[in-house]
């Protein structure tokens, strides 16, 4: 097993650059980027349109504090010094590859994923996938390549049923300023048995990451997407919005896993959705730790009959965070189904939040939900907060809502302590236990990952 | 300063917000989003006489010089940023009940339609006592009604407020309670109107060792629209509360918003929250909102919700023993409630909840 530290995630390279636009947002900025990728007049009017509504929208009214942040001072868009999407490890440059190495791209890759992508601040430097699935008709690369390969699909895809730049001002800022990311088409009856992956990196302060993830599953078909997020803590604040839109067709299933671990002066605002047709299978499953703070609600649109939605998440926070996540499930059809499951670690001062919304409107009949909250706190500066809502306009229909909050319990540790384990460990273990519902979820890299990545956090100052 | 005074300080500051403040929509977050704006004021005087009464079961020589609970008018938010609040606050009467003696004791409040009432309720150390509040409206118009409660050290109150109102009618109201230490407070409101209804209700449990129950009944049809808000703020030690709400809707829209804050002092604290909506057709809309917000790791908090209709097993179960269709649902009903309505004191007043809540629905249920 490799060890991992914080020092591996806060190594910060001194890569090179081969364009950077200036700071803040405007339309000169939208267009430079758009020029740089040499994109279709359809994306420019489109990051153009994003702009204006960017500019009309007002900041969230709820959550955590975000005035910390000023947009002014994001560089949105940077280019590493890289050949664009090598499809060989050994294209990739040395300063670059060094810091994937370090967080176990090539490695995972190897071993059992199907396919592998990285992203170094705005750019993909990196993707690959096996030849069978590609041969099956699989894409699997990057955003960019997929505005100038596969036109007709993105522009039907992107930012319009799914993720509607009206949303909230962090997607349109997105829309405006979306670089790189990962495009996934799966055909209709294939199933991609192993997951394929991302890793995004942001390295550069004061700087935005806003990398677009579209996955398009079609029916009767199967895929699992596993997402790495991680940066460097620097002493000025950097900015993540990216958007993530999955469609999922009839008949299939869908599971897209994150671990996103960005670092304490990232804002994480991050945008996920996903429509979900006729007797299919959403799962979202999702580690959020470490940046500053985060807002990221995952959502599913059950548009279909008998679709369903699963999510999965855990949030930890330690000094000076504040994690809010939550959950969003529209039932849409008759027949829908849900399960949302949220667990979360707060710490030294951290907040955690839950904050999620059910919304089951009339016609929508004999449909199903049900949301469960836990929460484990360890000290008094520490927070815990959670705002569910449920709004039903349907009679036919069944919906619970459960959640709990405490401290570790006396029994437990005394249990442990009795069994030779110090408090440390202890403490250690009744985490790892209180998060396995999530971790065993994950591919085992991933697994291990996460363990670590919490076992950092964990680290001192316990008790 | 005598309460006179400190009220008329917080009115000059509301009619100095009046007609610059907006009725403000209560935004949730995620989108949703509690919309009031669309409460209609009726034009009012502004600043009309400080009228400080006593009534009920009052031992209050001058209420006019009345001092002053240290807890007085919590009810008024410090900063007034709603119409509501400042229309209330500018135009109110305000009635102070202090109940000296333990026992049962029957309060009836008019309502009239365009009024404004802040009523104060004492109980003071020591005093076990039942009050039942019975508020009579006159079917029309738009009404305001503030409360604050102050349930002293080692006293028990067990306060019933029973509301009903007509569509026609809009009622805004604020209730808040504080609890000394070793204080008890069971809170039962139940509601059956008005049309449009608005109730915040804070209960503070300030003393260590205090309890807090507040229960919330209701029943919605005709197009009434509910915004409920329960809470609990824990501050003192070993504290512990309950919020409970239970309601049926029928054509009606109801929005309970539930909340259990501990705040950093409140080490040992148990806060529970449960809420159950029966959605008897699907002109029926039920938004349940079951917050928590915990600073202190010392605690056992959860929270339930369920949204559901009569439930189909129950039924076919009851019609296996005979039961017709309509019978049955009449019965699940009755099982619906009459837990909560048990528990209520004084227990005259639960023949009247059972009337308004069991009999109303059995025979809209007839009706239909």
């Amino acid at each position: 097993m490799v060890e991992l530290s914080r020092e591996l995630y806060d190594h910060v390279d001194d890569a090179t650059y081969e364009f950077k636009t200036d700071k803040g947002l405007n339309e000169k900025v939208v267009r430079q980027i758009s020029d740089y990728k040499d994109e279709p007049e359809w994306m420019l009017e489109k990051r153009l349109k994003c702009l204006e509504i960017y500019e009309e929208l007002d900041m969230p009214d709820f959550g955590p504090d975000l005035s910390g942040l000023n947009l002014e001072e994001i560089t949105y868009f940077m280019v590493p010094d890289a050949d664009k999407n090598s499809r060989d490890w050994d294209d990739v440059p040395e300063k670059i590859k060094e810091t994937f190495e370090r967080l176990g791209i090539p490695e995972a890759e190897r071993k059992s994923l199907a396919g592998a992508g990285a992203q170094y601040d705005s750019r993909a430097v990196y993707h690959n996938i096996r030849e069978d699935l590609e041969e099956k008709g699989v894409v699997f690369m990057d955003m960019d390549d997929a505005v100038q390969e596969h036109p007709e699909m993105v522009k039907e895809h992107f930012m319009t049923s799914c993720i509607s730049p009206r949303l909230h001002k962090f997607s349109a800022l997105h829309g405006a300023v979306w670089s790189g990311g990962t495009f996934i088409y799966v055909p209709e009856g294939v199933e991609v048995k192993q997951p394929l992956q991302a890793y995004f990196r942001m390295n550069s302060m004061s700087m935005g990451q806003f990398e677009h993830t579209l996955i398009i599953v079609d029916d009767n078909a199967e895929c699992h997407y596993i997402e790495g997020c991680s940066a460097p803590t620097f002493n000025k604040k950097s900015l993540h919005a990216g958007a993530v839109e999955v469609f999922v067709g009839e008949n299939s299933r869908m599971r897209y896993s994150s671990v996103e671990s960005w670092s304490k002066s990232t804002y994480n605002l991050n945008t996920k959705r996903a429509n979900v047709q006729a007797n299919s299978t959403m799962e979202w499953v999702s580690g959020n730790l470490h940046s500053g703070v985060t807002m990221l609600y995952p959502a599913s649109l059950l548009l279909g009959e008998h679709a369903r939605a699963e999510h999965l998440s855990i949030a930890f926070a330690g000094e000076d965070r504040h994690q809010e996540t939550g959950a969003k499930v529209y039932h849409l059809a008759p027949h829908t189904r849900s399960t949302i499951e949220s667990k979360s670690i707060s710490k030294d001062g951290g907040i955690t939040g839950y904050r999620g919304l059910v919304k089951i409107p009339e016609g929508s009949y004999d449909s199903k939900c049900s949301v469960l909250c836990d929460a484990m706190m360890f000290d008094n500066e520490s927070q815990s907060l959670t705002y569910p809502s449920i709004d039903v306009e349907e009679d036919d229909v069944d919906l619970v809502h459960e959640a709990s909050v405490g401290q570790i319990s006396e029994d437990q540790l005394f249990y442990l302590n009795s069994r030779g384990l110090d408090e440390e460990e202890a403490l250690s273990l009744i985490v790892s236990g209180f998060i396995e519902p999530l971790v065993k979820e994950l591919p085992l890299e991933y697994a291990v990952e996460m363990n670590n990545l919490i076992e950092m956090e964990m680290e001192g100052g316990l008790g | 300063m005598n309460l006179a005074d400190i009220y008329d300080k917080r009115r000059s500051q509301a009619t100095m917000v009046t007609e610059k403040t907006p009725v403000t929509d209560h935004q949730q977050g995620l989108g949703l989003v509690t919309k009031r704006s669309h409460i209609n004021l009726p034009d009012t005087d502004q600043a009309a006489e400080a009228a400080i009464q006593s009534t009920g079961q009052v031992r209050v020589a001058t209420p006019r010089h009345e001092e002053p609970h240290e807890h007085a008018l919590m009810s008024i938010p410090d900063e007034i940023e709603d119409r509501l609040d400042a229309v209330h606050v500018a135009n109110a009467d305000v009635n102070v009940i202090r109940i000296t003696e333990s026992g049962h004791h029957t309060v009836t409040v008019g309502i009239p339609h365009n009024s404004y009432t802040h009523n104060i309720l004492h109980i003071p150390k020591g005093v076990n006592a039942t009050v039942l509040l019975d508020y009579e409206t006159d079917g029309y118009g738009f009404s305001t009604e503030f409360i604050d409660v102050h349930v002293d050290d080692d006293a028990t109150a067990h306060l019933t407020e029973i509301r009903r109102g007509e569509p026609e009618h809009t009622l805004y109201t604020r209730r808040e309670a504080t609890l000394g230490d070793d204080a008890t407070m069971h809170w039962t409101q139940c509601d059956t109107g008005s049309g449009l209804l608005t109730n915040f209700t804070k209960t503070h449990l300030l003393g260590d060792n205090s309890e807090s129950r507040t229960t919330n009944l209701f029943y919605g049809n005709d197009s009434r629209e509910f915004d409920v808000s329960l809470e609990s703020h824990h501050t003192g030690e070993n504290t512990y509360s309950f919020i409970r709400s239970r309601g049926a809707l029928r054509s009606a829209k109801s929005t309970q918003r539930g909340l259990v804050r501990i705040n950093k002092p409140a080490f040992d604290a148990d806060g529970y929250q449960k809420a159950d909506n029966l959605l008897l057709d699907s002109d029926a809309n039920a938004v349940s909102i079951p917050d928590l917000e915990i600073h202190n790791p010392n605690v056992q908090c959860s929270h339930g919700s369920t949204v559901s209709s009569l439930d189909d097993e129950q039924l076919f179960y009851l019609q296996t023993r005979g039961y017709n269709d309509l019978h049955a649902k009449k019965l699940l009903v009755e099982g619906f409630f009459t837990p909560y309505i048990e528990r209520v004191r004084p227990e005259d007043a639960q023949s009247e909840l059972r009337d308004l809540l069991v009999n109303n629905i059995q025979s809209d249920l007839d009706a239909s």
